[in-house]
């Protein structure tokens, strides 16, 4: 799977949201805000051209001291929000 | 569901960088300034791009004053420059055509009821707006007077 290039993260203040960049308005009263580790690791698939669990898993061990089940299950979560939001092809 | 509150300056940069794109933006109206027409924290409202030269007395904009902050607050006077007065306010901006950054092109209340600019709804309270302007507070203190002695007789005839 890959991140939409359609999408993409901006700060805005303390803020990480996810905006539409084709879309002809914006609902700010709608809008996906992500918090400070979803948005890290956003940053991180942003670039890939195709990643999986496994890679989100290892991003997350990498980067915070977390054991693999957690890791696991937050890899999980973060996987069906994207889906959920359709912010992956 | 989940309520963020964004710094006013730093949304409104955002927004002005939308509006100058060309797109519409929806938002939670914050403050009383132009209550009764927008209720803080409850209706939304459009943004749109306004070209320069489409100004009318009684739109709704959102400005940039000079102190960085930003207005949503209604036009009430035209001239080389643009007077701005908020419905419950008393107080007046005054501001070039430069500081516009859009205008509300509609509200939408909780209820999910539109009100778009132009429309009788949005005039009548323009028109308020622009015949209290001078004297905001007695003539607010007359409509409410008026207003509740309509609710009590309604309450009487319902007894």
């Amino acid at each position: 799977m890959k991140l939409k290039k359609t999408y993409q993260l901006k700060q805005i203040g303390e803020e990480f949201v996810v905006m539409n960049n084709q879309a002809t308005s914006v609902d700010f009263t709608q809008i996906i805000t992500l918090n400070q580790s979803a948005a890290w690791l956003w940053q991180q698939l942003e670039p890939m051209e195709s990643f999986d669990k496994t890679t989100i898993v290892q991003l997350l061990l990498d980067e915070y001291e977390v054991d693999e089940t957690v890791a696991q299950a937050d890899a999980d979560t973060f996987i069906q929000h994207l889906i959920e939001h359709h912010f992956i092809d | 569901m989940d309520t963020r509150t964004i710094n006013n300056a730093i949304l409104f940069d955002e927004i002005k960088d939308l509006l100058a794109k060309g797109k519409t933006v929806t938002i939670t109206t914050k403050g009383e300034s132009m209550a009764p027409f927008l209720i803080n924290n409850c209706d939304k409202v459009v943004l749109e791009p306004l070209p320069s030269g489409k100004f009318k007395k009684g739109m709704i904009v959102i400005a940039r004053l000079p102190n960085q902050t930003y207005v949503m607050h209604r036009i009430i006077h035209l001239s080389k420059t643009i007077t701005l007065m908020g419905d419950n306010n008393n107080s007046q901006e005054i501001i070039t055509p430069d500081d516009i950054v859009g205008y509300i092109s509609s509200k939408i209340s909780p209820n999910g009821e539109v009100v778009n600019y132009s429309s009788l709804t949005w005039n009548w309270f323009a028109f308020w707006a622009l015949v209290t302007k001078r004297n905001r507070t007695t003539c607010t203190k007359m409509y409410t007077s008026i207003k509740c002695f309509f609710k009590r007789i309604k309450k009487r005839i319902h007894l």
